[in-house]
């Protein structure tokens, strides 16, 4: 369960720069949501999931994970809370570490980090089931350097990462942005399964309309630093990509009140 | 061409061991932590004047010197690591001005409770206080590098087991990822600022044993010691990487050892030739140079391999960046 409360965040605070990222912005999403997460560049999309996993915290407002305020925790010890997949294949994994040692950081998420081994032997079983769905033959090149592997590879890899220690929000920032369209959609489908089996509660960022409305229960618009639509349910199932591109570009050239969209 | 005598070479083997953990910890700085550390510039002397200090004034045994010593120099990579990490000052910065106040605190420990009692530049051990701390396991008489090596090859390769076993544990893949992939590691909860932290300490600790052993050799601790050091722990670092070409962590550690070596004995060959000692440093730039260019020339000479292929596949290895860690 994620809550954010009138939230508010200002970059270049006091210098002629000044952006107003994200503006009084709440919102809530129940656990085991799926919500998709449009708006054009500049529309707080990124910043949003980024105070979320604590790169930087809000000006004002409030961010519970969980029921837990994590407003002003700092990013490394609210890793337990959030796993997080980047649009960039290579930022998810250490490429000079091998498969295993990746997944062995990942699986203490959150947890201590002692001078037990740093792989197990029984972890290394659990790692070979865990990769065998993935029909990427992982499971037999363990010890192989993740920089050796291609970038739909790393993002499945990634995506494991992400959501093995089960947390409390999975947070998808375009994660298959940068990949060819049929490993992208190789990754949507990971994606689906992994929310679904794990009942994460998850909010991905795209830029694919068709992706917005086919995949999860509910689909958000930003714009300026605010939810201006927030769609589920029968609302959203009869919603098209038109209708959808249309509302966009009357929000990019200001014809839309907040009110009548919402409305 | 002349060659060394057995003496010189046996005796450029003594130097090499006793300057692999200044290897390994630039190893772990530059390699493990990607952190171009310059605190061992500092560090080094840090470890002769400690270790000679407490020989000579307070009659210690060298070998038990060295956990104090250790001390001493995880104290100023803590002190690095809290300026950059803490203090958000640049590392290459924070470092640098470690290494710059350590020159006046090893000035000082080299003068502490001498006759005079001024800051010094240099601390010998007496003759004296010498043969007293012969037995306490000592390994003086340093003036035996046949027995100086065995005890340094000892502490070396301890000590390498003792890196690789740590970055083996949970929290030495940490320091790893931290390393390689700050973001990342973040992202999973590792708290990258402490890693940093222990990364460093151990990093200059081990230097410190380096500077202690090298001034147990010498019979004398100077405050100039550090002078170029980076370079010549360096040269050791990149000659083992160019002889030992694995990635993984267990050979690249094993590097270490191989190239302190190589490094050494290639400078006494070179100087036999009627050269001057102090063109050391000239060489070891040409060395340095000549380990960085290997892969390409490796393709490019006749007396490599022959094919445009081998040149080819030496570009394309390239492509991950020389030195990077992986495995």
């Amino acid at each position: 369960m994620l809550k954010l409360q009138a939230v508010s965040k200002v970059f270049n605070q006091g210098t002629p720069y000044a952006v107003q990222a994200i503006s009084g912005l709440s919102f809530e999403a129940g656990a085991g949501e799926f919500i998709t997460l449009i708006g054009s560049n500049g529309a707080g999309k990124s910043t949003m999931l980024n105070l979320i996993a604590g790169l930087f915290y809000p000006d004002r407002g409030r961010v519970e994970i969980d029921g837990r305020d994590v407003t002003n925790l700092a990013e490394h010890r609210r890793a337990a809370l959030v796993g997080r997949v980047f649009q960039d294949p290579l930022l998810g994994t250490a490429s000079q570490m091998t498969v295993e040692q990746n997944l062995a950081l990942a699986s203490v998420r959150g947890g201590r980090r002692g001078l037990g081994p740093g792989v197990g032997r029984k972890q290394r079983a659990d790692f070979r089931d865990l990769l065998a769905p993935l029909g990427l033959w992982l499971e037999q090149r363990l010890a192989t350097s993740v920089g050796l592997l291609s970038g739909g590879q790393r993002q499945a890899l990634t995506l494991l990462m992400a959501t093995m220690a089960r947390p409390a929000v999975l947070l998808l920032d375009e994660h298959t942005a940068a990949l060819d369209p049929l490993t992208s959609q190789r990754i949507n489908e990971l994606t689906v399964k992994l929310v679904a089996e794990l009942g994460l509660t998850t909010l991905m960022v795209t830029h694919n309309m068709n992706m917005a409305l086919a995949m999860g229960s509910r689909t958000l618009m930003m714009h300026q630093g605010q939810v201006l639509m927030d769609i589920s349910g029968p609302q959203r199932a009869t919603t098209t990509v038109p209708q959808l591109i249309e509302r966009f570009n009357a929000y990019k050239q200001g014809l839309v009140s907040d009110r009548m969209a919402l409305g | 061409m002349s060659f060394p005598s057995y003496y010189t070479l046996i005796t450029s083997v003594a130097i090499a061991l006793a300057y692999v953990g200044l290897v390994q910890g630039i190893f772990l700085a530059f390699r493990v932590l990607n952190f171009p550390d310059l605190t061992v510039n500092g560090s080094l002397p840090l470890g002769s004047a400690m270790s000679i200090l407490l020989l000579e004034r307070f009659g210690w045994g060298p070998l038990w010197t060295l956990p104090l010593v250790f001390l001493a120099g995880a104290t100023a990579g803590l002190t690095t690591a809290l300026l950059t990490t803490k203090l958000k000052i640049n590392g290459l910065l924070a470092s640098i001005l470690v290494a710059t106040g350590l020159y006046s605190i090893n000035l000082r420990l080299l003068g502490f409770g001498s006759p005079a009692g001024r800051p010094n530049g240099t601390l010998y051990v007496s003759e004296e206080k010498g043969k007293a701390v012969e037995g306490l396991l000592s390994f003086l008489p340093l003036r035996d590098p046949e027995k100086f090596s065995l005890v340094a090859l000892l502490v070396g390769g301890l000590l390498a087991l003792l890196v690789w076993g740590l970055l083996s544990t949970q929290l030495g893949l940490a320091v790893r990822a931290t390393g390689n992939n700050e973001q990342m590691a973040r992202a999973v909860g590792i708290d990258t600022d402490l890693m940093k932290i222990i990364g460093l300490a151990c990093a200059n600790g081990l230097v410190a044993i380096s500077g202690a052993m090298l001034a147990q050799r010498d019979g004398y601790a100077s405050a100039d010691a550090g002078l170029g050091a980076i370079v010549f722990g360096l040269a050791g670092l990149i000659l083992g990487e160019a002889v030992v070409r694995s990635k993984l962590i267990g050979w690249a550690i094993l590097g270490t050892l191989v190239g302190s070596i190589i490094y050494r004995v290639v400078l006494a060959v070179v100087l036999a030739q009627s050269l001057e000692t102090s063109d050391q440093q000239l060489i070891t730039a040409l060395l340095v140079a000549i380990a960085l260019a290997l892969p390409l020339l490796r393709g490019r000479l006749p007396g490599f391999a022959s094919s445009r292929v081998a040149a080819t596949q030496a570009t394309a290895n390239d492509e991950r960046p020389a030195g990077k860690l992986e495995g």
